[in-house]
């Protein structure tokens, strides 16, 4: 967390761009990151990147630090950015068999030395099928590590939505896993 | 309900989750955000957007001025033609009388010839000759109606006959009994 948050998010509401940019640069990877894992393209990550800060930036002055904490919100936009994204790409290519059986050569070895790509690859092998909403709540949940109350906040749904979309994508990815390994 | 991973399912999940994606070039995506940001922000763009809100006003007022100027001139000409015409205002005088007087003034009214304040008739030689030339056939009521002008209005009709355009007054015109009379028991 960058030092004095508090008061860079208070410049950044008066329009002060240059404390902005810390904001940037403190926060860019973690939304790289999570657009990485939800979209499993570069490129689209990049562009969700940009996408998201702009947004933060237009709507900064409606933050306020007594309902959420600015990481949450952040990630919220984040989420809902990727969301609207995996929902306009609806011509998505499912993973087929061969690509599957690419798979079934990694070793215990080769998971622990598992490459970025390979892992972006692995994801969108295990993830394909899966619905908008739960690819979020497993990438959250599972690939992020977060408490569900977190994923509650960060996603805007119920925690019986969380858990359904967790359990189904749990399913889906399991059978996938039981092909590949 | 509950969907637990297996040891090797939960090995490879936690080995995704401990994979953090950064991007290759941190700074130009970076810079690329903060020249969004900045061009979105510049003050042409916030001159060009007041200058949008600016010219819609000035459009509307515009449109809104035209609107209403032409809807009340609309309206000011159908209230005085409305008057000029009301048979009632005739009343007690014969048909003859009503009929000539007010076509007489519904042509006028039809060709513009009233005065700027609209309770005036405007009448050159000219204009004379335009409305027998127009209505052939009603040449003759015109001609009783300038041997009236001549009788009646005989320092009008001097001027007339000069050359001079003559402002007749509406209202005298209709309420003139002895016009009315005389050219009612005109017969044409």
């Amino acid at each position: 967390m960058i030092v004095d948050e508090d008061n860079i998010i208070s410049k950044c509401q008066n329009g002060d761009a240059i404390a902005f940019s810390f904001i940037v640069e403190e926060y860019q990877q973690f939304v790289y990151n999570l657009a990485l894992k939800m979209l499993n393209d570069v490129g689209d990550a990049e562009d969700i990147v940009q996408d998201v800060f702009v947004k933060v930036w237009n709507s900064i002055k409606l933050y306020s630090a007594e309902k959420s904490k600015f990481s949450t919100w952040l990630f919220s936009i984040t989420s809902r950015t990727c969301l609207d994204h995996l929902r306009k790409r609806k011509s998505t290519v499912k993973v087929s068999e061969e690509q599957l059986s690419e798979y079934h050569n990694i070793q215990q070895s080769a998971v622990d030395k598992l490459e970025h790509r390979d892992a972006i690859q692995l994801i969108k092998t295990l993830s394909d099928s899966l619905t908008p909403t739960q690819k979020l709540v497993f990438v959250l949940r599972d690939l992020e590590g977060y408490e569900v109350s977190e994923v509650v906040a960060v996603s805007g749904f119920t925690e019986k939505q969380i858990k359904d979309n967790l359990y189904l994508a749990r399913k889906s990815i399991k059978a996938k896993m039981s092909k590949l390994f | 309900m509950k969907e637990d991973w297996s040891d090797r399912e939960k090995e490879i999940v936690d080995k995704l989750r401990s994979v953090k994606f950064i991007p290759d070039s941190a700074e130009e995506l970076q810079r690329k955000v903060l020249s969004r940001i900045n061009t979105k922000e510049k003050p042409d763009s916030r001159f060009i957007g007041w200058a949008r809100i600016a010219a819609g006003v000035l459009i509307f007022f515009l449109v809104g001025t035209y609107v209403f100027e032409e809807g009340f001139t609309h309206y000011s000409r159908f209230k005085l033609e409305g008057s000029l015409l009301k048979t009632d205002y005739f009343s007690g005088r014969s048909e003859n009388c009503k009929d000539v007087i007010q076509y007489y003034l519904s042509v006028n009214s039809r060709f513009n010839l009233f005065g700027q304040s609209r309770d005036t008739v405007l009448l050159s030689q000219a204009d004379v000759a335009f409305l027998k030339e127009l209505y052939p056939d009603s040449g003759l009521r015109i001609d009783e109606f300038m041997n009236a002008m001549k009788k009646f209005y005989p320092l009008d009709y001097a001027r007339f006959r000069s050359g001079d355009v003559v402002e007749l007054n509406v209202n005298t015109l209709k309420n003139d009994t002895r016009l009315c009379e005389l050219l009612v028991n005109t017969k044409y």
